[in-house]
């Protein structure tokens, strides 16, 4: 095993992604494209767990992209680099994951809504201001925020803030301008800056 | 006064600027109290949503955190630049090591002080400051791996060998967030100091030595726990450590 650990090591070092994608589209290499799922499915999950606000969902849905990424390996041309290819497919597949439960629940509990569950959220966390502070309470309550936010805008949020991406490669993943993510970037900042407002009083710099 | 627009100051926040911009809205900040109240509620935002953290989170970007993990994760890092520098080559005194690659092993963790100057440093113009600095962090940079690899040595020989594969894996974690022409050189590194086909050690250990001369005293006992690291993570047939060709560099033994 512990040679085989430096051969792992070789093998993540000497395979660009694209040129492992290459192999998967060619040659059918299973080890390849093994590679690029050992690579990257830690980083899928995350994004969907933040991208669906369900950690657990995330798991699934992250399958879902890699299935999705082999069965329609041939789509793949190499113009955009894999990260950014696979950004988008995982974007995708959340995106088609929230239709899917929108349609199941369509019909009940019609005053559900995002704006709804963030308020009710909010007013049991005034009602003891301990809560508020209290760690899971707040992360909460951003979570909610956020899932306030239009699509558009929550997307870019979670691209930029949580996974860091720049806001090039972000207009590259949603293929908008550059100018519009850094605009719809400024919304969401501001219009979360409205929702988290009462609770962010409570600081005091 | 012309104030820059919502969306240069998003680039701003997120340091996506050019560093001549970045120093010019930083200007227009002191003087302008209107975005500054502007940016001032964007970040408080920007606090907020660090709150969200994902259960077992562990950011491909890593913190700047002192803390027996990420030592060992950065002794882990550092022992396979070292390694990789030696066997294409690179880390000499004439030729600065890659920066990127260092960068990435530096900020996983280095007490606080020496931190803020190393990266200082790195994000200098590297062409003529690095050639002047480069002996200065190479200094700094062996004295601190010492000190750490020396906890990391104690960990790992307490150990079983499943550990280290779990530290080698995390290593990988960290490095797989370095970009992919830096990829490339370390793969050929790799290639050469593959543990099955290192035939002679003592070549490695003459490097050290080199090093050790450079950086005086220091060094020596650098060379000896890297060592101790090498012995243990050999695979298949252990190779006992013998001490005394450590210092006997002339030695060269047959595998």
């Amino acid at each position: 095993m512990r040679a085989s650990v430096f051969s792992y090591l070789s093998d993540l070092f000497s395979l660009s992604d694209e040129q492992a994608m290459l192999r998967v589209q060619k040659e059918n290499d299973s080890h390849a494209f093994a590679l690029l799922v050992r690579r990257w499915q830690g980083r899928i999950q995350r994004l969907c767990a933040r991208l669906t606000g369900d950690v657990h969902r995330a798991e699934d849905i992250a399958q879902e992209v890699f299935m999705r990424v082999y069965a329609h390996r041939n789509d793949y041309r190499g113009e955009a680099s894999f990260a950014t290819y696979l950004r988008r497919i995982a974007l995708n597949a959340c995106y088609d994951e929230q239709r899917r439960l929108k349609r199941r629940n369509e019909g009940s509990l019609k005053h559900n809504n995002s704006e709804n569950t963030f308020n009710a959220a909010l007013e049991a966390s005034t009602l003891s201001p301990e809560m508020v502070a209290a760690k899971q309470e707040r992360a909460e309550l951003v979570r909610k925020a956020l899932f306030r936010l239009a699509d558009q805008y929550r997307q870019v949020v979670i691209l930029r803030h949580y996974e860091g991406l720049r806001f090039r490669e972000i207009a590259q993943v949603l293929d908008v301008p550059q100018g519009t993510v850094q605009s719809r970037m400024a919304e969401a900042l501001t219009q979360l800056g409205r929702f988290l407002k009462p609770i962010m009083k409570e600081e005091t710099h | 006064m012309n104030h820059p627009n919502r969306e240069e100051w998003m680039a701003y926040l997120y340091k996506d600027l050019g560093r001549k911009r970045q120093a010019e809205l930083k200007e227009h900040l002191k003087q302008c109290s209107q975005c500054q109240a502007e940016t001032s509620a964007w970040r408080s935002v920007m606090r907020e949503l660090d709150r969200w953290k994902l259960p077992q989170e562990h950011k491909a970007v890593p913190r700047l955190r002192w803390n027996i993990k990420w030592a060992t994760r950065w002794a882990a890092a550092a022992v396979v630049l070292i390694f990789a520098g030696y066997a294409v080559g690179r880390v000499t005194v004439a030729s600065p090591p890659d920066m990127e690659q260092l960068q990435l092993a530096l900020e996983t963790s280095l007490e606080p002080a020496i931190r803020q100057k190393v990266i200082e440093e790195l994000n200098r113009d590297w062409g003529l400051a690095l050639a002047n600095s480069y002996l200065r962090l190479k200094d700094e940079l062996s004295g601190q791996f010492r000190r750490e690899l020396n906890a990391y040595t104690l960990h790992t020989l307490a150990a079983s060998n499943a550990v280290t594969n779990e530290l080698l894996t995390e290593l990988i974690e960290a490095i797989n967030t370095a970009q992919a022409q830096d990829r490339r050189w370390v793969a050929a590194a790799l290639e050469q100091v593959e543990w099955n086909r290192l035939r002679d050690k003592s070549q490695f250990i003459n490097g050290l030595e080199v090093l050790a001369a450079e950086t005086g005293d220091e060094l020596q006992r650098t060379k000896q726990d890297l060592a101790h690291l090498l012995v243990y993570t050999q695979p298949g047939d252990l190779v006992p450590y013998e001490s005394e060709n450590l210092n006997n560099s002339n030695e060269r033994s047959e595998k």
